[in-house]
C-alpha cells in the first residue's frame, strides 16, 4: 500500500520533472529567437508609440486639440469675400473650433493633400448678387474621397448648419420686403433691409447665446487618451502573435507524440509552451515599456491619468498588465494549435487580430459603433483587454474586471490543450 | 506550350496543397464574412457623439418638436431623449452621453426673449457637457442650426411688428410672407478631390477602413509565402528544379497565395458595397497582387532567412497600417509611404493618377528585385 504510493508520487514527480525539462526546453528554444524578435519588438514599440501620437493628433475629442482647417477659396479682389472671411475669423462663434484660410484653389488643393486642410469650400465668383436675387448660387464643398476624417464629418454636418442660417435667414428679409411693399411702404425698403441684415448679422455672430454651457469638470472615466494607449496596447499585444510563427508555425507533431508517449500529455506540453512563452511576450513587453520610459516616450504621450504618476505607478500598471498578457498570449497558442502550417497561422493571427481590434474599438474609439457592436465588443478578448488596462491606468482594478482576462486565458489553454490532444491521437 | 501547361500544372498543385489545409478556406472565407458583417452593422443606428436631448415643458411644445426632428436625424450625432433633467444631467456624469441639450421649461418666452436681446428668463437651452472639446462645439452649432428656424422667424415677426409695420398684423400674413419667399435647395455640393467611383456607402466611417485592411491580407499571403517558401527550400523540396527555372516557379509560388487572398478580397469588397466596377476592380487588383509579389520576394530576400522574415513582418504590417491610408489619411512620412503596396493601391481607387504610380512602382519592384538576383544570387530564393 505505502509502496504504491510512493510510485505514484515518484510518478507525479516524474511528471513534473518532465514538465520541467520541457519548459526549460522551450525557454531555450524561445531564447534562440530571442534577439531578433527583441529587435523587432523594439520597432513595433516605436510604431505603436507613433500610432498613438497619430491617433491622438487626429482625435478632436480633446479639449487641447488644434482647430479645424478650413480653406475658402474665391474671387480674391471681391471686397465682400474679404470681409466676410475676416468677420469668420475674428467675430464668429466658429472662430473657437474653426481655422478659416483664404487661398488660392492650387494652394487649397495642396493643403488638402497634404494633410493641412480639413476641407476647403469654393465660393462662386457671383455667389453674393446669387444670394442677392435669391437664387442660391450652391458653395462647392470639397474633401478627400479617402478615409473619412472626423474633423470632415463634422464640418460635414456644420455645412447644414450654415445654410439654415442664410436660407431661414433670407426667408425672413424677402419676407419683410414683400410686407413693405405690400404696405406702401417701398420707400422705405433700403433702410429696412438693412437694419434687419444688421439684427440678422448681430444674432448670427453670437448664436452662442442661445444657450448656456454648464460644465461638470473631469470625467470619472477614462480620458480619450488613456483609452487610446489601452487600446494600442491591445493591438500591440495581438500583432505580436505574428512573431510566433517561427516557434509555432509548423510544429512537428512526431515530437508532441513521443512525449505523450512519455506520459507528458497535451495538457503538460501546453503548459509548458504557454508559460515559456508568457514569460518571453511579458520580458519583451517590460523591455519595450521600460526603454519607452528611459527615453520619455511615455511622459511626452497626454494621458491625464498618469499626469502625477511616478515611478512605482508606472511600475504597478506594468504588473497589473499579466492577466492580459497572459489572456492574449494564450489566444495566439490556441490560434496556432488551430491553423497548420506557417501561411495558415500567419493568416490567421492577422485576421483575428483586425477582425478582434477593429470589433474592440482599438482603431475607432467603441462608442462610435452602434450598440449592438459595443455590447459585443465589451464580450472580445479585445475589448476585455481594454477594459481591464483601463481600470488598471485608473487604479480602479476589481476581482470582477480581473476574471474576465483570467477566464478567457483558462479557455484558451483548455482548447489549445484539447486540439493538440486530438492531433497526438492523429485527428486533424 | 508544353512548359507553359508544365508551369500551369506546377500552379495547380502549388494550390491544391494550399487548399489541401482546411483552415487556409476557412480563413480566406472569414474575410468576406467580416467584411459583410460590418456593412450590416454599419446600418444601425450610430454615431461619433451621445447627446441626449430633454423638453421640460412636453413634447408637443415648440422645444418637443425640434427634440423629435433631432432624434429623427441620420448623422454621426447620436440623440437620445431624457424625460426630467435630472436624468440627463445624470447621463453626463456618469460618462453614458457626452453631453445633455435641455430645452428650458418656458422655451418659447425664453426665445421671444433672446430675439428681442431682452436676458431676463435665461437662455432657452442649456447645455451641459463633462469638459468641453473641438467636437462638442461643433455639434452644438448643430444645435443652433436647429433652432435658427424658430429664432430667425422669432426675429422677423418682432422686427416687422416693431420697426416696420408699427400696427397689429395678423399672424398667418407674416407667416405666409415667411414661407413664400423660402429659398429651397442646400447651400452646399459636395465634391470629392480628383473623384473617382465613390459611392456613397465609402463615406460611413465604419466601412471606409476595410479597403485598406482587406489590402493588408493581400500583402500579408505574400509575406506568409515567402516564409513557407523558406521552409520549404530549407527541407530541399525543390532540389529537382535547375536554378533557370525556379525563378519563375519562385514568383509562381508567391502568386499562388496572393491570388487567392485577392479573390476573397474582392468578394470582401462586393459585400461591403466598397465595390467600385468589376473591370477597375479587376485591373487594379490584378496590379496589386504583382505589386505585392514583387514587394513580398524583395522583402523575403532582405531579410535573409525564415526568423527574420517571422520577426519583421509584424513591424511591416503595423507600419503599412499605420502610414498607408486605411484608418488615418497621414500626409507626413511620405517617403516611407511610397515604400508600400498599399498605398498605391488605395490612392489610385480615388485619384486616377496612383494607378500609373501603382504601375511604376510594380515595375520598379520588379527590376529591383531581379538586379539583387543578378548582384547576390546567395542572398535569394534561388534554389542552389
Amino acid at each position: 500500500m505505502i509502496m504504491t504510493e510512493i510510485y505514484t508520487v515518484w510518478q507525479g514527480f516524474c511528471e513534473m520533472k518532465r514538465a520541467w525539462i520541457y519548459l526549460e526546453l522551450q525557454l531555450k528554444r524561445i531564447a534562440k529567437a530571442f534577439p531578433a524578435m527583441m529587435m523587432t519588438t523594439l520597432l513595433l514599440t516605436g510604431g505603436m508609440w507613433l500610432f498613438v501620437h497619430m491617433l491622438l493628433d487626429l482625435d478632436f475629442s480633446d479639449e487641447q486639440k488644434k482647430k479645424v482647417q478650413v480653406g475658402i477659396v474665391g474671387n480674391a479682389e471681391d471686397n465682400y469675400l474679404g470681409m466676410g472671411i475676416y468677420a469668420l475669423q475674428t467675430m464668429d462663434t466658429s472662430r473657437f473650433v474653426v481655422d478659416f484660410y483664404n487661398m488660392s484653389e492650387e494652394e487649397a488643393k495642396r493643403g488638402l493633400e497634404e494633410g493641412n486642410l480639413s476641407v476647403y469650400v469654393r465660393i462662386p465668383d457671383d455667389f453674393l448678387e446669387s444670394v442677392l436675387c435669391g437664387e442660391n448660387k450652391p458653395i462647392t464643398y470639397v474633401t478627400t474621397a479617402g478615409t473619412a476624417r472626423l474633423g470632415s464629418v463634422l464640418m460635414e454636418e456644420l455645412t447644414e448648419t450654415i445654410s439654415s442660417l442664410l436660407s431661414e435667414s433670407q426667408s425672413a428679409i424677402y419676407g419683410m420686403q414683400s410686407l413693405a411693399v405690400e404696405h406702401g411702404l417701398a420707400e422705405q425698403l433700403g433702410t429696412m433691409t438693412d437694419a434687419l441684415n444688421l439684427k440678422y448679422i448681430q444674432f448670427i455672430f453670437n448664436r452662442d447665446q442661445v444657450y448656456e454651457l454648464e460644465l461638470l469638470g473631469a470625467a470619472n472615466g477614462l480620458s480619450t487618451g488613456g483609452y487610446y494607449l489601452c487600446a494600442v496596447i491591445v493591438l500591440f499585444l495581438m500583432l505580436w502573435g505574428i512573431h510566433g510563427s517561427i516557434l509555432f508555425g509548423n510544429r512537428d507533431m512526431e515530437l508532441s507524440r513521443m512525449l505523450a508517449a512519455g506520459n507528458l500529455g497535451a495538457a503538460g506540453q501546453t503548459a509548458g509552451e504557454f508559460t515559456a512563452y508568457l514569460i518571453f511576450m511579458y520580458v519583451s513587453f517590460a523591455l519595450a515599456a521600460g526603454i519607452l520610459a528611459a527615453t520619455g516616450g511615455i511622459a511626452s504621450l497626454p494621458i491625464r491619468e498618469w499626469r502625477a504618476a511616478d515611478g512605482r505607478d508606472m511600475l504597478v500598471f506594468l504588473l497589473e498588465t499579466v492577466p492580459v498578457i497572459g489572456m492574449f498570449s494564450a489566444m495566439q497558442l490556441f490560434l496556432y494549435e488551430l491553423a497548420s502550417g506557417i501561411v495558415n497561422g500567419v493568416l490567421l493571427q492577422f485576421v483575428s487580430a483586425v477582425c478582434i481590434g477593429y470589433l474592440s474599438g482599438c482603431f475607432y474609439p467603441v462608442w462610435f459603433f452602434p450598440e449592438s457592436v459595443q455590447r459585443l465588443a465589451g464580450r472580445l478578448p479585445g475589448g476585455v483587454g481594454i477594459r481591464y488596462l483601463g481600470s488598471c491606468l485608473l487604479g480602479q482594478v476589481t476581482a470582477a474586471e480581473l476574471w474576465k482576462p483570467v477566464l478567457y486565458m483558462v479557455l484558451f489553454l483548455g482548447m489549445t490543450a484539447v486540439l493538440r490532444q486530438g492531433r497526438i491521437a492523429g485527428r486533424g | 506550350m508544353k512548359k507553359l501547361r508544365k508551369g500551369l500544372l506546377l500552379y495547380v498543385l502549388l494550390q491544391k496543397r494550399l487548399f489541401k489545409k482546411y483552415s487556409f478556406l476557412v480563413i480566406l472565407c472569414m474575410v468576406p464574412l467580416f467584411a459583410a458583417g460590418i456593412r450590416l452593422v454599419s446600418a444601425q443606428e450610430k454615431g461619433v457623439l451621445k447627446i441626449v436631448l430633454c423638453a421640460e415643458d412636453g413634447q408637443t411644445s415648440e422645444a418637443g418638436k425640434i427634440q423629435k426632428q433631432l432624434l429623427e436625424e441620420k448623422g454621426i450625432i447620436r440623440f437620445s431623449a431624457a424625460e426630467t433633467r435630472q436624468e440627463a444631467v445624470h447621463d453626463v456624469e456618469s460618462g453614458a452621453v457626452d453631453a445633455a441639450w435641455i430645452f428650458a421649461g418656458n422655451f418659447s418666452e425664453n426665445l421671444e426673449d433672446c430675439a428681442a436681446e431682452r436676458w431676463y428668463g435665461g437662455p432657452p437651452v442649456i447645455v451641459v457637457e463633462r469638459e468641453d472639446n473641438i467636437a462638442l462645439q461643433l455639434a452644438r452649432e448643430k444645435l443652433c442650426g436647429a433652432l435658427y428656424p424658430d429664432m430667425s422667424y422669432e426675429i422677423y415677426r418682432q422686427f416687422v411688428r416693431s420697426t416696420l409695420l408699427q400696427e397689429k398684423i395678423p399672424e398667418q400674413e407674416l407667416r405666409q410672407a415667411y414661407e413664400t419667399s423660402r429659398v429651397e435647395g442646400s447651400l452646399f455640393q459636395l465634391s470629392f478631390l480628383d473623384e473617382t467611383g465613390r459611392k456613397p456607402e465609402q463615406a460611413d466611417y465604419m466601412v471606409a477602413p476595410l479597403r485598406g485592411l482587406l489590402s493588408l491580407v493581400v500583402l500579408l499571403c505574400g509575406l506568409a509565402c515567402a516564409m513557407y517558401y523558406r521552409q520549404d527550400e530549407a527541407a530541399g523540396l525543390f532540389a529537382w528544379m535547375s536554378a533557370g527555372r525556379s525563378r519563375l516557379f519562385v514568383y509562381g509560388y508567391h502568386l499562388t497565395a496572393t491570388v487567392d487572398a485577392a479573390a476573397a478580397v474582392l468578394a470582401a469588397l462586393y459585400f461591403s458595397g466598397c465595390f467600385t466596377s468589376l473591370g477597375r476592380e479587376l485591373v487594379l487588383m490584378s496590379c496589386y497582387v504583382f505589386a505585392s509579389t514583387g514587394f513580398c520576394l524583395l522583402v523575403g530576400r532582405m531579410c535573409g532567412s525564415l526568423e527574420g522574415l517571422a520577426a519583421g513582418t509584424p513591424v511591416l504590417m503595423l507600419m503599412m497600417l499605420v502610414l498607408c491610408p486605411v484608418f488615418l489619411d497621414i500626409r507626413r512620412l511620405r517617403i516611407i509611404q511610397y515604400l508600400f503596396p498599399p498605398f498605391y493601391y488605395l490612392n489610385a481607387v480615388y485619384h486616377e493618377s496612383f494607378l500609373a504610380y501603382l504601375l511604376l512602382y510594380m515595375a520598379v519592384i520588379h527590376i529591383l528585385d531581379f538586379s539583387i538576383l543578378l548582384a547576390c544570387p546567395s542572398k535569394s530564393f534561388m534554389l542552389k
